[in-house]
């Protein structure tokens, strides 16, 4: 996909949360973020491959 | 079952006959036809010494005596082993099963078949349980009768044409009516191409190819039948559909895939329920529009995979909602070094604004909302009571444990801990009194915590001045000090040493863990004396808006212990909502100092004996501050008004320099200072300010750190001017009025 049209916080959320229910605790926003940054990096590389 | 006759000499009949007993002894429970086997060595050892003989010589009995019974025993050699079978029928043969007729062939071939034009008796019309993508199987047979001569022979080789893309695109609409029959070859034809494409499976294709055109054909001709001519070309199509996977060379099934990865979740279309019963519901994808999905030339071939792209850097950046570009091909860490705060605020904004609330938080946790354990009211009812019991606010461990019995070795542990936490969150019974690390729930019904003589929203505005600028613990206190080494010494005024209340200024907001949650108003804290051994709670009301903070609970501690004018050290602990409070003691000090004669309301000198250090200059004593007794103890909503307890401080304290009829009165700072914190905090700057934005304050030039105050005459102060007289001028302390009296 093309990096533009990421929204932050809207883009990638359901995988977001699937990575939150297979990790099955709360986890820090500090954490979440730098998944969700990297879930959008593999989104991003894999659309544009 | 009768023993079949046995050949050979009488001594080899009766071995036979006793050997075929004991094998069919052996085999009792085998069906009559099936194989007993037996090695000729296990006869021979049961033989030899049943009868007391020589192994090698039983050995060649017994195989003499079968041998000459071979229509009874059949014999095996194998690995060396001689292996006799038989069975219970007398001779062992292998069983022959008929299968010249079965119900199975004569069901799929009948001897009478029905029309062939009728496909619906052929092809099952009812709905399968699983909507699976499955080609129809239609028998040889059926083609044949059709007319339908399957071509074994013929087999078109593609050619590069032939492998566009939108020869594999499947019609948008099942529901082909009787326009979409009359046109076949807008669906036909190209399924006819790919169905050709490449190896074996030709026959078969050409089989269905002819059949979907004799169909069509029949459709045409006869109108009656055109609904259930469609059924056909669908079926057509799946099998294609299906053997297109099966037939495109690597390449481009390879780019197919690509195709089809790229379309996002492509589900089965729902399956239209129409009247014609007779429609074959087989769910195809009939919205997945390849051409349209590649963009392509229709003409062109597909092409293969291409490489994985390289994207450099900057092409991979996004924007905030602020406008903050981000750009994924820097190292994570990076970015959150740079943009962290920005971009965890800016997550839980949207994840709060989510209005499927898939993800929850509480302060800077992060979970599933599906993951929630549900608490319902029995449980907040059995939270709350349990709290308002021990009649303190209780760790959200301590609940799970006593009520519930769950303990960190459970593995849904901090799962049901984060779904306490966030169900007593949303609850307006509860209020969330933690800090991080130590989340602590209050619940309605608990006693307050600190003196009852100050209201929150009265206290809220004594220490407003500490949010408007005002406050001076910055410039006689270390700040990064006290927060690295965790704990911080002052003097207490005569105000907090009364009250137990200590206005939360930057030396103490900087020891008092921050709030946890973004609208969380207060803090439960234990203090632990190590002196006397005794623990209290206090509580932490953090600033807000333009109300400032302060910390209250601490009264009696203050008043058993301590002087206003006292040093006071409190410190953290391990514990993030535990704290020390300490002082240093001394010999004891008898003194005359002020205190609140509470019965009358009034301010009043009492003989007290102490054992702390203290700030001489700041113990409200007899002999040094004699004039605070001139104090009025108004009542906390006339303290609010901080101009008015100026002036009632410096009318009341201050020396007298003016007239009855035209008043004055001269205070040094550190005075005011002193009376004005007996009545409410206040800062130096603050008052400075006060005195400043005032004209009845001017400051006294001959002396630094003092000021005049000359109120404005009133009216009847006026009207006595004329009949002022020199003589009644002298000099005192207190407003002029106290002598009239």
């Amino acid at each position: 996909m093309d990096a533009k049209s990421i929204i932050y916080g809207e883009t990638s959320i359901q995988a977001l949360l699937k990575w939150l229910r297979v990790v099955g605790e709360p986890r820090d926003v500090r954490i979440v973020v730098q998944r969700y940054l990297e879930l959008l990096r593999q989104h991003v590389l894999e659309g544009n491959e | 079952m009768s023993e079949p006759s046995f050949n050979g000499s009488a001594d080899q009949q009766a071995l036979a006959a006793e050997i075929f007993r004991l094998m069919t002894m052996q085999g009792t429970l085998f069906a009559a036809d099936s194989p007993i086997r037996q090695t000729l060595a296990n006869l021979a050892d049961f033989f030899a010494v049943q009868r007391q003989r020589d192994r090698e010589t039983v050995v060649q009995e017994i195989d003499i005596a079968l041998k000459a019974n071979a229509q009874i025993f059949a014999r095996e050699e194998h690995e060396g082993d001689v292996i006799y079978i038989t069975s219970r029928q007398g001779a062992y043969a292998p069983r022959q099963e008929d299968i010249s007729h079965n119900f199975r062939q004569r069901l799929h071939d009948p001897d009478q078949p029905l029309p062939v034009d009728d496909i619906s008796v052929v092809v099952s019309t009812s709905r399968p349980a699983l909507t699976t993508v499955e080609p129809v199987f239609i028998s040889d047979y059926w083609q044949i009768q059709a007319g339908l001569s399957p071509v074994e022979t013929a087999t078109l080789q593609p050619t590069p044409e032939d492998m566009t893309v939108e020869h594999v695109k499947a019609p948008a609409d099942l529901s082909i009516g009787q326009e979409d029959i009359r046109e076949p070859t807008t669906v036909v034809e190209p399924v006819t191409e790919i169905a050709s494409t490449e190896e074996p499976p030709a026959a078969v294709e050409e089989a269905l190819e002819a059949m979907a055109e004799a169909l069509l054909d029949t459709g045409a001709a006869t109108p009656k039948t055109a609904p259930i001519a469609p059924e056909v070309v669908e079926e057509v199509e799946i099998v294609e559909a299906a053997l297109v996977d099966a037939q495109i060379p690597a390449a481009e099934l390879t780019a197919a895939e690509a195709i089809s990865e790229s379309i996002p979740e492509a589900e089965p279309a729902p399956i239209p329920t129409t009247e014609t019963a007779s429609v074959i519901e087989i769910p195809v994808e009939p919205e997945i529009d390849f051409a349209q999905t590649v963009e392509a030339p229709p003409a062109e071939p597909i092409e293969a995979k291409p490489a994985p792209i390289q994207i450099p850097a900057g092409e991979i950046t996004f924007e905030l909602p602020d406008g903050t570009e981000i750009d994924l091909a820097q190292p994570v860490e990076a970015l959150l070094d740079e943009h962290g705060a920005v971009l965890e605020q800016i997550l839980l904004d949207r994840l709060e604004k989510d209005p499927l609330r898939r993800i929850v938080s509480f302060g800077r946790d992060l979970y599933p909302e599906g993951g929630l354990i549900n608490l319902g009211k029995n449980d907040l009812r059995r939270i709350r009571d349990y709290i308002v019991e021990r009649n303190e606010p209780l760790l959200d461990t301590e609940i799970i444990a006593d009520l519930y019995y769950h303990n960190p070795r459970h593995g849904d542990y901090e799962g049901f801990r984060f779904s306490l936490n966030y169900r007593l969150h949303r609850e307006k019974d509860f209020e969330f009194v933690g800090v991080e690390g130590a989340r602590l729930w209050s619940a309605k019904g608990l006693p307050p915590i600190g003196t009852k003589r100050v209201k929150a929203g009265e206290m809220g505005q004594l220490a407003g001045y500490l949010v408007e600028g005002y406050d001076d613990s910055p410039e006689t206190q270390d700040i990064v000090a006290i927060r690295e080494n965790g704990s911080v010494t002052r003097f207490l005024s005569f105000f907090e040493w009364q009250t137990g209340i200590l206005p939360l200024d930057a030396g103490l907001a900087a020891l008092i863990p921050a709030p946890m949650l973004a609208e969380q108003r207060s803090a439960v804290l234990r203090f632990e004396s190590p002196q006397h051994y005794t623990s209290f709670l206090a509580e932490a009301r953090y600033p807000t808006g333009s109300r400032g903070g302060w910390l209250q609970g601490l009264d009696e501690f203050f008043l058993e212990h301590l002087v206003a004018g006292a040093l006071v050290t409190i410190a953290r602990t391990d514990q993030p909502n535990i704290f020390t409070i300490s002082y240093d003691e001394t010999e004891g000090v008898e003194d005359r100092l002020l205190v609140l004669d509470e019965k009358k309301n009034k301010l009043a000198f009492a003989n007290i004996t102490y054992y702390c250090m203290a700030d001489e200059d700041l113990v409200p004593s007899q002999r040094k501050y004699g004039r605070l007794k001139n104090l009025k103890s108004l009542p906390m909503s006339e303290r609010r008004k901080a101009e008015m307890i100026l002036e009632h401080v410096f009318s009341a304290m201050g020396k007298q320099t003016g007239t009855r009829s035209a008043p004055s009165y001269w205070l040094s700072l550190d005075e005011l200072m002193m009376g004005y914190n007996v009545l409410r905090p206040a800062s130096r700057s603050y008052l400075l300010s006060l005195i400043e934005a005032t004209p009845e304050f001017q400051p006294d030039e001959s002396t630094p750190a003092a000021y005049f105050y000359t109120p404005e005459p009133t009216e009847e102060e006026g009207e006595g001017e004329e009949d002022e007289d020199e003589a009644d001028r002298f000099i005192g302390y207190g407003k002029y009025d106290d002598y009239d009296e």
